[in-house]
């Protein structure tokens, strides 16, 4: 059977969400709503908030990311996060890993031979 | 049966009913990664609710529980993308240590047939030198395997056990009898050789 765009998607989504929530962090500390909003804007790396709660706790329990709490201007606190220098460390190895990736598939994709 | 930590008395019984339900569908996942979903999945409804300029209402919490996705979805994308691991994916502590493991149901399920065919094959062929009692011995080893992994086929290892023991008790008789007469035949023909005479002098 040959796969649906959603489950190919769902596939690429594994293991790589996690590092574009640590960058969307190099920017500076955000909040848990703030980081799915902008994750979730076109649909395309994730499926609905549904994940992105357990994945924030996770990438904290892994020490990626640290939170606090920080008043907020429009209401009662909330909970930021932060990228650690753990994160970072790990966020930039897989930068440099992704372009790698990228371009063998890229290249492979549109029929590039490296001779 | 439901997460007693999770489905206590949210305000909504919408958001409560989602819990139960993702709780129910993440019962094969070990209990703190359970644990932590949920806890996570309520943050994000608290968090939301927190962001209303009104106190909720349960119109605003089934909004909120469609962003988070239907829960079926969202135990799919948590075990897809690894946040959890369901116990069918989780080796054993033994398995992890490396140490040998014990047999797994349907093979101890297996082990009373097996019992009861060595015993059977014993019992036929009890009066082969060695073959029978080699049955013989498997069965009564293997019989006593399934019965002391509480297998379901007791009965099974019991009958081949029995068989095998009366198999051995037959084959050991007629090792016995097979060399008690070769020693008796080896006697008499001995004394039907006649003594040698003294040569005369």
């Amino acid at each position: 059977m040959v796969p649906g765009s959603s489950t190919i998607l769902a596939q690429l989504r594994r293991g790589s969400v996690e590092y574009c929530v640590l960058a969307l962090l190099q920017g500076g500390p955000a909040y848990g709503l703030d980081i799915g909003a902008r994750l979730g804007r076109d649909g395309v790396l994730m499926n609905g908030d549904g994940t992105l709660y357990p994945l924030l706790s996770r990438l904290r329990k892994q020490g990626l990311v640290e939170t606090h709490w920080q008043e907020s201007p429009s209401g009662p606190p909330r909970r930021y996060y932060a990228l650690t220098d753990d994160g970072r460390a790990q966020l930039a190895e897989f930068h440099q890993v992704w372009h790698v990736f990228r371009d063998a598939v890229d290249d492979t994709l549109e029929g590039r031979t490296h001779d | 049966m439901t997460d007693p930590t999770v489905s206590a008395s949210h305000p909504s019984a919408a958001v409560g009913r989602y819990l139960d339900d993702l709780a129910r569908m993440l019962h094969d996942v070990d209990p703190v990664e359970r644990a932590d979903v949920l806890g996570s999945v309520r943050e994000y409804v608290d968090d939301s609710v927190r962001e209303l300029a009104h106190p909720a209402t349960e119109d605003d919490y089934g909004e909120i529980l469609t962003r988070l996705g239907r829960p079926e979805q969202v135990v799919a994308d948590v075990v897809d993308g690894g946040l959890v691991t369901p116990a069918t994916a989780r080796p054993t502590p033994a398995a992890a240590a490396g140490a040998p493991t014990a047999p797994g149901p349907a093979a101890r399920s297996r082990l009373g047939e097996v019992a009861l065919g060595l015993g059977v094959g014993a019992l036929v062929l009890c009066l082969v030198p060695l073959v029978g009692a080699g049955l013989a011995i498997g069965a009564i080893v293997v019989g006593v395997l399934a019965l002391r992994s509480g297998t379901a086929s007791r009965g099974l290892a019991g009958t081949g056990i029995g068989l095998a023991v009366v198999g051995l008790l037959v084959s050991i008789l007629a090792i016995v009898g097979l060399f008690t007469f070769r020693a008796a035949g080896t006697v008499v023909e001995e004394s039907s050789i006649p003594a040698p005479t003294a040569p005369a002098n």
